[in-house]
């Protein structure tokens, strides 16, 4: 009897390390995706960037003011259009010229103050709304009221961002732009050459929400159109789809999991061999008892019912041992391999499912065989 | 358990059993008939159907050809299932090795039958514990039957066949694994159910046991050649 367990135990190891396998493999990718959906939700699930991949030059020209008033009309996809110039200053600090529309496509929200205005940029107006983090020239941080120099020129604080959660995020480091230390000014007051028409301010970028998430490829599309129709030639730009982006990022994750799912896979097949082979050799122990069960009135059903979930209660077994340690291995690579992780209701039931099915399997046979033993036959053999 | 009704009713009943290369004949033609209530001994030598005979009887097997109805159901051509029925509701089987299972208690196995009825888990005890009284051990009930004695073994063992009430006790060789007080004591038990009005049907080499039934046959090479009616 003792024995027994220590040899149920073995035939079972096989399935605890396929079943940590499934567990672990599905914690990545559910972690993975989980960090797709967080970072994507700080960027806004429906937008896209227009980057500017030059400057004006004999060749190329450079994404422009113009273009960004161009494509907020052309499609009722577009929900809204923030054209941006990014000025980066030293101490981390950054100047982007902006348009009221700048702060809600961002999902920036005020701290204390007002937001730029239309009637900012109409009239050129020399404010701005700066970040937490913003310190004026003698130190401290500014507030509202404060003049902070850009560029020699003098701007007054209208507007204080609220605190953003700061983030290094490898992909989406340039668009996912720290605001704690922005200052954004509007679009119409940046320094340029006297003799320039606004709709010529060479833009960084331009920021376009469309109204529903699944209309982004079709609005990319649009975009790329509408850009090359101009009177002007084609500005040079890369779309980017953020989500887009972070699919291909998760490579890494998605080749793990296939490749543990291959271990998984593996550890449950000889596993359940395993089990079998110990159901196997169950029966040909209790064959005795099994001629008894039948003799006194156990059905053929009855008996193969007895070994089935037997079988299955090993496995069951089995796959408690797998999550829990799935579960230690998902730590371990969120703890070492950096990687997000989560264990989700669904894999502790898909762990669950996989073991008992494996049970159901490995102990098919051996059941079949044990109700189809002649009673007496049975009975006979020790 | 009326009397001079047929319990069982066998006619041309036969077995041979296939081996590779070779046929056993191991039951020829056999007819008989048991009444209710009727104390049945059967011996031969070794080898001469005995055994097969019972298990026949106890719709552990099924002939060959021939025809065998217990309680007036048609027992030689049911199908797996149906045999199952009648050896949990109409037979109580005694074998000679006692068949218990060893990792179940006394009151365990007594009940093990009324498991497979589908009798609620509590009422199955009490049947079994009523049973283990009957056979005068119901204070071993919570024991493993490594613990107890060749005589007990088998009495357990008889309490499991009566626990459910059935129209036909069946035993082979009852006595055979015990030394001849204990047979005694078994014997005596049979005796004891056959004068409460069980039906009885024992294979035995044990002289003490053919005498005391109501009828003794005797089997040899497969075929019945004697039934004789004790005074
Ligand atoms: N399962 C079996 N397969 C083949 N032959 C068997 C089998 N069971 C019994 N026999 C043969 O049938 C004959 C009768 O056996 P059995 O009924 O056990 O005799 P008894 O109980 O009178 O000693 C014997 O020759 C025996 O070898
Ligand atoms: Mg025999």
């Amino acid at each position: 009897m003792c024995a027994n367990r220590v040899r149920s135990g073995l035939s079972v190891l096989g399935i605890v390390f396929g079943v940590a396998a499934v567990v672990a493999m599905l914690a990545v990718v559910e972690g993975a995706r989980n960090d797709v959906l967080e970072r994507l939700s700080r960027l806004g699930t429906n937008v896209l960037f227009v980057h500017s991949k030059t400057e004006n030059s004999g060749v190329e020209r450079g994404l422009q003011y113009g273009d960004a008033h161009r494509l907020a009309h052309i499609s009722s996809l577009i929900d809204m259009v923030a054209p941006a110039v990014v000025v980066d200053l030293r101490k981390h600090e950054s100047v982007i010229g902006v348009t009221p529309s700048y702060m809600s496509v961002r999902q920036l929200f005020l701290q204390s103050g007002r937001a730029l205005t239309d009637v900012d940029l109409k009239n050129r107006a020399r404010v701005c709304v700066v970040g937490r983090e913003i310190v004026g020239s003698d130190g401290s941080t500014v507030g509202l009221g404060d003049v902070v120099h850009v560029n020699s020129q003098m701007y007054q604080v209208v507007g204080i961002i609220a605190s953003e959660k700061s983030s290094k995020d490898r992909s989406l480091g340039s668009l996912l732009r720290n605001h704690n230390n922005a200052i954004l000014i509007p679009m119409t007051t940046l320094p340029k050459s006297s003799n320039v028409v606004d709709d010529a301010i060479l833009l960084t970028e331009i920021t376009i929400r469309t109204s529903d998430a699944k209309d982004l490829v079709a609005t990319s599309e649009v975009v790329e159109r509408a850009l090359s129709q101009g009177q002007l030639s084609k500005p040079s730009v890369e779309i980017i789809i953020p989500r887009q982006l972070l699919r291909e990022e998760q490579h890494a994750q998605r080749v793990f999991a296939s490749v543990v799912g291959c271990v998984a896979f593996i550890g449950v097949l000889v596993g359940g061999i395993g089990v079998m082979n110990i159901m196997l050799a169950n029966v040909a122990e209790r064959c005795k008892e099994i001629g008894i069960r039948r003799a006194v009135g156990a059905t053929k059903k009855q008996i193969a019912m007895l070994f089935l979930i037997e079988s299955i209660l090993l496995t069951l077994f089995g796959g408690v041992g797998g999550l829990i340690l799935g579960a230690i291995a998902s730590h371990g690579i969120a703890r070492f391999g950096g990687w997000s992780v989560s264990i989700s209701i669904w894999s502790i039931l898909l762990a669950f499912g996989t073991a008992g099915i494996v049970g159901l399997l490995a102990g098919w046979y051996p059941a079949k065989r044990a109700a189809n033993l002649d009673p007496v036959d049975a009975m006979r053999r020790e | 358990m009326e009397s001079n009704t047929n319990i069982v009713d066998v006619r041309g009943l036969r077995k041979v059993y296939r081996e590779t290369e070779t046929h056993v004949v191991a039951l020829d033609n056999v007819s008989l008939t048991v009444h209710g209530g009727e104390f049945v001994a059967i011996v031969g030598a070794s080898g001469s159907g005995k055994s097969t005979l019972l298990h026949l009887l106890g719709a552990l097997d099924t002939p060959t050809s021939g025809v065998y109805e217990l309680n007036g159901k048609n027992v030689a051509t049911m199908n797996d299932d149906d045999l199952s029925v009648v050896r949990r509701t109409d037979i109580g089987f005694v074998f000679q090795v006692f068949n218990l299972i060893g990792q179940l208690t006394v009151l365990d196995n007594v009940s093990l039958p009324l498991r497979y009825t589908g009798i609620k888990d509590c009422d199955a005890e009490v049947r079994a514990l009523e049973s283990l009284t009957r056979v005068g051990l119901s204070h071993r009930a919570t024991h493993l039957p490594s613990q107890l004695s060749g005589g007990e073994k088998q009495r357990v063992a008889i309490a499991r066949a009566l626990v459910i009430e059935p129209a036909l006790v069946l035993a082979d060789e009852p006595t055979g694994n015990l030394d001849s007080q204990t047979g005694c004591a078994i014997l005596e038990l049979f005796e004891t159910l056959h004068r409460d009005g069980h039906t009885i049907v024992v294979v035995t080499h044990d002289e003490n046991v053919a005498k005391r039934a109501d009828r003794v046959i005797t089997i040899s090479d497969g075929n019945i050649v004697r039934s004789e009616v004790n005074a």
